[in-house]
């Protein structure tokens, strides 16, 4: 029984991302020998970064059992609202609380529409993104705002040791305490037991439609935190800023091992999922792939990653 | 109770089109220059690529099931004709269509045979190969086909000047695929397979309906939608730019869709009432354009109203329920 | 509903007779379908051992047995939904193999299940039809007159275009029925399906069986209700713990005797002695809470140490009202008491903190995490409690409480990481009930706390139910098994449409009076 155990605890859903974690980071290795540079490989995930940072609460809840797509159309809408208030002559400073305040009110917004129509977020959340992607739109048009004070831009620049960068410190900090909170507390077991099957939860005390909203009120100042940070680094905003992110963002949270139905959700699994599309992205950038091409190595992987996964948790089951 | 429940659910289609003539009567007091064929035909020529995506859309909804690949299904086959036209210029239309749309019914096929096989949820599948159909195009060259390589008799279907009764065949064709679809759904053993299996697929396996084939057909039959609105939209747009055509279009569709009535529990959904969703998406698109209004308005507007119809589609559903219990 | 409407029957129907043409056919003894050595298993659990079991052209056969005894499982594999592990089907003296429900479909073998399995949002004529539509062209005039005429054959009239919403459950059952006559069905396999229904729709049910068999249909039926099985069958076979234990002439055997067989033991009355206890000040004190609509006007008192039962037939409001008491559809009007004090409880948070404790009905969908451990299900509803700094949750504090309620309870598992789904439906019940009582209620509403447990567990729960009693909980129990009530409360409270139609005191307890006033006729019977 004890070898059973054991089989038990190594065949996990996050197994099979932590694998292609490390494989992708041999293939880069072989396909370029920039792959063995530390410095350009941390470096190369500053584009990421912002992605990964929505990624995170967005896996806390996936595993409610909800989704949230307006997760980018958020994000760029802070960062042009943002910009929109600097041109009429606000102080930046006063404008970044501002931003994550407003990311905020647009995710509780989201968790009230949700939790009181009571309709799949997915649609709901489909009709929103539009919403705000339109007021983006209407707020800077086609242009791009730039001009930004010194102090702000280039976040990105910031390393520690002269090595690691800061965003990637924030991220994983964030990263970390998202997995403890999730892992670990009474509040992620809430969490997870919600989207497990939320009649039982209600039943058992837990305020549901609170810790939905809850979530989607996280998820938009994390979206509002990530406007400001890409606004940094790309030292403008318009309302493409954050292309359709949600899609990355999903890829990502789906990749790390968190399932779409909710109930089974692994933070730490998007953090690897996280370095894989890294990992994978600046590969074929060196391999002079383009965007697209990207995509569909990543969209190949998404459901790769998803059969393997499901044929390991078979596995297990039978090992029971 | 009967009257007042069949009341009911035809007010679901009733408020589109309330929706749809009260935004026309608005703008055409507001902008007297909408009230005039060239803008009917202009919100007509919106619709076409729309309409067929959203009929696909409509029956993977339809089956439990959402589709996110369907508009990089329009760009790879359209982009496949448009390479046909690139090679061999002499190449007639019609062998164009026939590939356009079988290439869109082996990738919807691919999309089906994942789902079903794996048994993965057909959105996390049609994510991924949203992309990957999106980037094999580039794999394979992913260079824009432009204007001068698209026959001109392809042009012209969307042209009203070039049809005899002054509406372009685009529209019509179009509309062929909606009325050919609908006599499918209403009177084909197959047609009304897709909705038991919505319906309750537990169910339906007990019937012995195979839930596993019945979802590949209607993987199959929304990609081939879609590769037909691949050569609509190339006929309308005049070119090809395979990072762009038909990007977000499944948003769109699914919007229509649930505008029409279509529920996204599965096994209820109508071709009218998609029909009618995609006219008042392309009278909104119109009356912005017309009234001044800044284009930017255009997919703040729609959002709200996508918001807003599912809203009220669920507090007629919440009624008639109500209704029903008493 | 088990007991309250076969009673009823009891009363009203005596078995039905033979006419002489069919005991012809019977005589024959034709064998229509058979089974021999069926084995069927899931994981290590033997549900069939070796099964035999014959059907003959013309018969109504009853399967009778305990929850769990391997009836449904039997008729499950006959069509082909379940492989058995091992075992031959003869249709007709062919050896057949039923893969799916359509080959089964295909040999003229028709299923009703026990939860109607309908399209709610499709038309009534092709809820008949799907499975079976003639051609690949759906010609719906056609298909609306043949529908019409099969739901005239099981007495309906409703319009073919109909949706199949909104019909009641006997009138879903009847469509079903329809559906498999109009699918040229020879044989019928009924899965227990007056399980829902009210006394008057068993009786049309029951006449119908009768009318089928006329015809030559061959049906195997199953019911927990011995008095429509003795009024409606030719033969009866008694499963117990996946075994036959004997196939009798209807007339050859009585009650008595089927209930002996099933329990494989005597027949115990369960009951316990009628002693007068008296209890203190009310503690729970409910007046005239109402949500319109679903209840109104209901008013109950519990005191500490006592239980009330609460008796009705399915649907009459009474899950609603406990619902209502807990939170979850917080009453509209009206007074809720404890201890004296009035509380408001707009949700279930609130109802734990004023120390109330509800353990659902339906296990697997609200009171467990089937997917989870058994230590996962048993904390959950304390889990504010032990949690450390941080919320971090003490995992050795949430073993050792599980572990304990484990030995308490006795429950059955090889460790407290094993997932609540592996357990059987007593254990799970176990779970359920330890994940409630740790939360150490003052109030404990329990909702059917022995529906589908075997026999053992049931006897385990009444004297956990007992004891917690003892121990000084006012207990809420709705249950439709009437010697539970009889043997277990010291008052019953009983419900009839959503009225509180009556509050029987100790001594006015019995099976008579809780029926008559579960049928809203408790003057006519006094």
């Amino acid at each position: 029984m004890k070898h059973k155990l054991k089989i038990n605890r190594i065949i996990r859903p996050e197994l099979t991302v932590f694998v292609f974690m490390i494989l992708s980071l041999v293939v880069g290795i072989l396909l370029s020998p920039n792959f063995l540079d530390i410095r350009f490989l941390l470096g190369s995930t500053i584009f990421y970064c912002e992605l990964g940072l929505m990624a995170i609460p967005f896996t806390l809840l996936l595993t409610s059992g909800e989704i949230d797509l307006s997760i980018a159309a958020n994000m760029s809408l802070v960062a042009c609202l943002v910009a929109v208030l600097y041109q009429a002559g606000m102080s930046m400073p006063v404008l970044i609380v501002i931003g994550i305040a407003v990311g905020t009110l647009l995710g509780f917004f989201n968790g009230l529409l949700v939790t009181v129509t009571k309709l799949p977020s997915l649609v709901i959340t489909i009709g929103i993104m539009s919403v705000y992607q339109g007021f983006s739109q209407v707020l800077v048009g086609d242009a791009a705002i730039s001009g930004f004070p010194e102090w702000f831009i280039g976040l990105d620049q910031y390393t520690i040791l002269g090595l690691i960068p800061l965003n990637l410190i924030i991220l994983i900090v964030v990263a970390l305490i998202f997995s403890f909170l999730l892992k670990k507390t009474v509040w992620g077991r809430k969490v997870t037991a919600i989207g497990l099957n939320r009649g039982t939860a209600l039943y058992s005390g837990v305020a549901v439609e609170k810790t939905k909203v809850l979530l989607f009120t996280i998820q938009g100042t994390f979206c509002a935190i990530a406007g400001i940070m890409t606004m940094s680094r790309l030292q403008m905003a318009k309302y493409t800023i954050a292309g359709d992110g949600q899609m990355d963002v999903i890829t990502m949270v789906l990749l790390g091992g968190t399932a779409f139905a909710g109930g089974r959700g692994s933070v730490l699994g998007t953090l690897a999922a996280f370095f894989i599309i890294v990992f994978i992205r600046t590969g074929m950038r060196l391999a002079l792939l383009s965007n697209y091409s990207q995509m569909a190595i990543l969209g190949l992987l998404l459901i790769v990653v998803i059969i393997i996964s499901n044929g390991l948790e078979k596995m297990a089951k039978k090992y029971e | 109770m009967k009257s007042r429940k069949l009341n009911l659910s035809s007010f679901r289609e009733l408020g589109v089109i309330a929706m749809i003539v009260i935004i026309y009567i608005v703008v055409c007091i507001i902008e007297p220059r909408f009230f005039s064929t060239t803008s009917l035909v202009n919100i007509l020529l919106f619709f076409p690529f729309l309409l067929i995506v959203s009929l696909g859309e409509m029956i993977e909804i339809v089956s439990r099931n959402v589709d996110m690949s369907l508009g990089a299904i329009l760009a790879c086959s359209g982009y496949a004709a448009g390479l046909l036209f690139k090679t061999n210029s002499d190449i007639p239309i019609a062998a164009a269509f026939i590939v356009a749309i079988a290439l869109g019914c082996v990738l919807g096929l691919i999309n089906g045979f994942i789902v079903t096989r794996f048994q993965i949820p057909s959105v996390i599948v049609t994510l991924g190969t949203m992309n990957i159909y999106r980037g094999v195009i580039f794999i394979l060259g992913g260079k824009q086909i432009d204007n001068s390589v698209i026959p001109q008799s392809l042009m012209a279907l969307s042209q009203p000047k070039e049809s005899i009764i002054g509406i372009p065949y685009s529209v019509l064709i179009a509309l062929l695929a909606a009325v050919l679809l609908a006599v499918f759904l209403k009177y084909f053993r197959a047609g009304r397979e897709i909705y038991e299996i919505g319906c309750n697929p537990a169910a339906a396996s007990l019937r012995g309906i195979s839930n596993n084939r019945v979802q590949m057909f209607v993987f199959t039959l929304a990609g081939g939608l879609s590769g037909l609105a691949g050569m609509v939209f190339i006929s309308r747009i005049g070119y090809m730019d395979p990072g762009a055509a038909g990007r977000g279009l499944e948003f769109t569709a699914i919007a229509a869709v649930v505008i029409g009535g279509t529920s996204m529990n599965g096994g209820v959904g109508k071709v009218t009432g998609t029909v009618l969703g995609c006219l008042l998406l392309g009278v909104i698109q119109n009356a912005i354009s017309i009234t001044g209004i800044s284009g930017y308005w255009q997919e703040a507007i729609y959002g709200i109203i996508i918001v807003v119809s599912v809203i009220i589609d669920n507090l007629i559903k919440n009624r008639l329920a109500v209704s029903e219990a008493r | 509903m088990a007991s309250y409407n076969g009673y009823f029957l009891a009363i009203k129907l005596g078995p039905i007779p033979i006419t002489r043409e069919r005991r012809e056919i019977l005589e024959k003894k034709v064998c229509l379908l058979s089974a021999q050595k069926i084995c069927k298993s899931f994981g290590k659990n033997n549900v069939l051992k070796s099964v035999d079991f014959d059907l003959e052209a013309g018969e109504v056969h009853a399967l009778i047995g305990e929850n769990g005894a391997g009836k449904s499982t039997l008729l499950k594999i006959l069509f082909g939904i379940y492989q058995p592990t091992s075992g031959d089907i003869n249709l007709e003296g062919k050896t057949v193999r039923m893969k799916h429900p359509v080959d089964a479909i295909g040999h003229g073998i028709a299923m009703i299940h026990q939860e109607p399995s309908v399209f709610e949002d499709l038309s009534i004529a092709e809820n008949i039809f799907t499975g079976h539509f003639e051609n690949r062209k759906i010609k719906w005039e056609d298909l609306n007159r043949k529908a019409s005429e099969a739901m005239q054959e099981v007495g309906l009239q409703f319009s073919p275009a109909r949706m199949m919403k909104g019909l009641s459950v006997a009138e879903q059952q009847l469509i079903e029925i329809a559906s498999a006559l109009s699918s040229d069905a020879k044989i019928i396999f009924m899965d227990e399906p007056t399980a829902s229904l009210t006394p008057g729709e068993v009786e049309n049910l029951l006449a119908l069986i009768d009318t089928l068999r006329k015809k030559g249909k061959t049906i195997v039926y199953i019911s927990h209700r011995l008095e429509e099985i003795k009024a409606i069958s030719d033969r009866i076979t008694v499963l117990r713990d996946g075994e036959i234990v004997g196939t009798y002439q209807n007339s050859e055997i009585t009650k008595d005797q089927i209930i002996q067989k099933m329990i494989g033991k005597e027949f115990r009355s369960g009951g316990r002695k009628k002693e007068n206890k008296t209890f203190g000040q009310p503690f729970l004190e409910v007046e005239d809470i109402s949500i319109p609509g679903i209840f109104e006007h209901v008013s109950f008192q519990i005191a500490k140490g006592e239980i009330m039962g609460v008796a009705g037939l399915m649907g009459a409001g009474r899950t609603e009202v406990a619902r209502g008491i807990f939170g979850i559809t917080p009453v509209k009007s009206g007074q809720i008491r404890i201890g004296g004090k009035e509380v408001k409880i707009e949700s279930p948070e609130a109802a734990i903190k004023n120390k109330i404790a509800l353990v659902p009905e339906d296990r697997q969908g609200l009171g467990l995490f089937v997917s989870e451990p058994i230590a996962f299900n048993t904390t959950f509803a304390i889990i504010d409690s032990i949690k450390k700094r941080l919320g971090y949750i003490d995992t050795k504090k949430e073993k050792k409480i599980s572990e304990q309620y484990v030995e308490g309870l006795k429950t059955k598992c090889r460790s407290v990481s094993q997932k609540v789904g592996d357990l059987s439906g007593g254990n799970q019940q176990k779970v359920s009930l330890a994940k409630w009582i740790s939360t150490n209620p003052d109030i404990l509403i329990l909702d059917e706390p022995t529906r589908g447990i075997d026999v053992g567990a049931k006897e385990e729960v009444y004297r956990l139910i007992r004891k917690l009693a003892e121990e000084g909980k006012c207990i809420m129990m709705i249950s439709s098994e009437l010697n539970e009530v009889v043997s277990l409360s010291d008052k019953v409270m009983v419900m009839y449409e959503g009225k509180q139609t009556g509050m029987l005191a100790k001594d006015e307890i019995t099976d008579v009076r809780i029926l008559s006033a579960a049928h809203d006729c408790l003057e006519e019977a006094q």
